[in-house]
Formats: structure tokens, C-alpha cells, sequence
């Protein structure tokens, strides 16, 4: 693994510029999806403290969108037509678990704890890039995660235990939540996460990251006894069922074409209030 | 599941003032209540915050049996 930094996006090589674009670009969208599901969940929550913490979780989101936006902008020349308002839905990056509403409570809490889960993960392992302008704000996301994760733990735990309906309802949601995931890690082996390994974007290698989230999820999941498709081997957690990443396209993150419902990008993109969208001064 | 509990939270701004009760939060486990306290009463930056369950206070003066903080 290389120790050179690089403190601009110019700096570094080409084919690792498109590595780390396309990372950014995937963990911003997903950012911006958790924040709607988040904010969405202000309202209808089991409890009123819930909202509380939704609606906070959702404030955390957008602030490292709006961070991972300036960085995409300042670092590799993207706008906001490019990053979001006139980018074709079949072009957006995130998790495909976020591509539609959240309908139930379980929803959330599998999406909070899976896909908030692996993307922390992920960002644990950008800390201390050697891509200097994602090092200097990975620690302060990471450091508000914990709270998300805390929330997640906590809420997967409660249905876990409650009644069969509830638990019931927490399986169905987080084999929802974990397999659209998994596919958005891709493997280990394609190129791309081996170009983020050999010039020190990630600090350590792509399957480590994969295989430690997948050991947190397995093993909270086994202690709450709530199947979500994932058997221990050899001391270490895995898909029951094995991905076909043949079709794997890197730019999305996907095995096979979708795009998040256009009525979440509607609201993302403040479309009902597009007049009064100030334009940049000159 | 456990059931609701009340948890009383406490915080300081900084290191040299003494801890202080800034409210009190419903949550189902401590965990939760950790979550709750952080997102419920983040209008200061805080330097020290903790939860403490309200039945494992012990009152020492509570002559009329009063909850001592509210709610």
C-alpha cells in the first residue's frame, strides 16, 4: 500500500481519480437518500423521542452531503445539475434498499442499521486517506455516526425481543436491507477496490472492511436470533446466498439497471419549489 | 421487550462547572436512551453528558414522594 498523499484530485493517477470519484460519488447518494428516509421518519415514529433522533440522523446526512457535494465540486469539476438536479435517475449510486419509500418501522431500523452500518464502515476506512481533502472530514462523520449506529442497535434489539410481529417484521426488513447492501460493497476482487487499496485511499483492504461489517451485523444478529440470510464459517460471517457480481456495474453499484423512484428525487430536488431557486451570483 | 423507562439526563459545557440535569427522556433500553439524550438536548455543546435510570436514584430528602424532576 502506497504512503504518498495527495492533496488535490489533480494529483493523483487517472485511474485512481475515477476509483475515488466513483466512491465519493456512491457514498454521497446514499447520504442523500438516508437523509430523506431519516427525515421522512420525523413524522409516524413508534415514539416521540424517535422522531427526535430521526430527524437528527437526517440533519447529520445532509451536513456530509453538502461536505462530500463541495468536495466533488471543488475536487473533480461536478455541479449541482451534474450531482443532482438533471442527472438521469438511472445514474444515481445509492444503496437500491433506499430506491423506494421506507413503509414500515422495521424498514427504518434495517436501514439504519445495514446500509447506515456498511457505509460507516466505509468510512472508518477512508480515515486517513491518503486523498487529503477526504481525510480532513471523515473523522467528524464518523464520530456522528456513532450515534446512528447506537440508534439502530438499540431499536433492532427492541423489535428483536417485543412479539413475533414485531420480530417477524425485523427479518422480512433486514434481509430487505442486507442484500441490496452486499451489492452495493461489490466484491472485494474487481479492480476498482483494489485501485482504492494500492494508492491508500482506504486503509486497509476492501475485503477487511466487507468482512468487518459483516462480523458486526452477524453477530448482533445471532445474539437477537433474527435470520437475515447470513451463516458463521470459520469465525467469520457470510451470505448464505452468494452474489453473481458478472454484471456488477462500477459507476452504480448494481448487478442489474434500476433507479430510485422518481418521486423521492422530486422532493430531494425541491422540484415543487423550483421557482424560487435563487441562481448563483457571477 | 422491557418497557418504557424514564431516564434523567445530566450534561455539563465544561470541564470546570459541576454536572447538571437538563431533562429527562422515554426509551425502552439504554442504548436508546443514549441516542435520545444526544439528539433531544443538543442545544449546547456539551463537554459530558450521561443517563441515569430514575428508579435506580436513591432519594435521600423526598418527604412527600414527589418525583424529583418532573414528567
Amino acid at each position: 500500500m502506497s504512503t504518498t498523499t495527495f492533496s488535490s484530485a489533480k494529483n493523483l493517477p487517472d485511474d485512481c481519480r475515477d476509483a475515488v470519484h466513483s466512491l465519493l460519488l456512491a457514498i454521497a447518494d446514499t447520504k442523500m437518500f438516508l437523509g430523506f428516509h431519516y427525515g421522512e421518519w420525523t413524522f409516524g415514529t413508534p415514539a416521540l423521542e424517535a422522531c427526535i433522533a430521526a430527524c437528527s440522523m437526517s440533519q447529520d446526512e445532509f451536513g456530509h452531503l453538502r461536505l462530500l457535494h463541495a468536495c466533488l465540486s471543488t475536487q473533480f469539476g461536478d455541479s449541482q445539475d451534474t450531482l443532482l438536479e438533471k442527472r438521469p435517475l438511472n445514474e444515481f449510486a445509492n444503496v437500491a434498499a433506499l430506491d423506494r419509500p421506507l413503509v414500515k418501522w422495521a424498514d427504518f431500523v434495517a436501514i439504519n442499521l445495514f446500509t447506515d452500518g456498511a457505509l460507516t464502515v466505509i468510512l472508518t476506512g477512508l480515515q486517513r486517506s491518503s486523498f487529503e481533502p477526504v481525510a480532513n472530514f471523515v473523522d467528524k462523520m464518523v464520530e456522528e455516526e456513532k450515534h446512528h449506529l447506537r440508534n439502530a442497535q438499540g431499536w433492532f434489539r427492541t423489535l428483536a425481543t417485543y412479539n413475533s410481529e414485531t420480530k417477524a417484521a425485523l427479518e422480512a426488513a433486514s434481509r430487505g436491507a442486507l442484500f441490496p447492501t452486499l451489492e452495493w460493497l461489490g466484491s472485494s476482487d474487481h479492480a476498482m477496490m483494489k485501485t482504492l487499496e494500492t494508492y491508500g485511499i482506504i486503509n486497509t483492504a476492501w475485503e477487511s472492511l466487507r468482512q468487518s461489517f459483516l462480523d458486526w451485523v452477524g453477530a448482533i444478529s445471532q445474539e437477537q436470533k433474527i435470520a437475515v440470510g447470513l451463516e458463521q464459517k470459520n469465525g467469520h460471517w457470510g451470505p448464505t446466498v452468494s452474489i453473481d457480481f458478472s454484471k456488477w456495474n462500477p459507476s452504480v453499484r448494481r448487478c442489474a439497471p434500476a433507479q430510485p423512484d422518481e418521486k423521492i428525487l422530486y422532493h430531494l430536488r425541491g422540484s415543487k419549489n423550483a421557482i424560487f431557486k435563487l441562481g448563483e451570483h457571477s | 421487550m422491557t418497557s418504557q423507562r424514564i431516564y434523567e439526563v445530566f450534561a455539563r459545557k465544561t470541564h470546570e462547572e459541576p454536572i447538571m440535569h437538563v431533562g429527562s427522556v422515554n426509551a425502552p433500553n439504554d442504548d436508546l436512551a443514549k441516542v435520545y439524550a444526544w439528539t433531544a438536548y443538543d442545544e449546547e455543546k456539551w463537554v459530558e453528558m450521561c443517563v441515569i435510570r430514575r428508579n435506580e436514584i436513591i432519594p435521600v430528602l423526598n418527604p412527600d414522594n414527589q418525583p424529583i424532576w418532573g414528567n
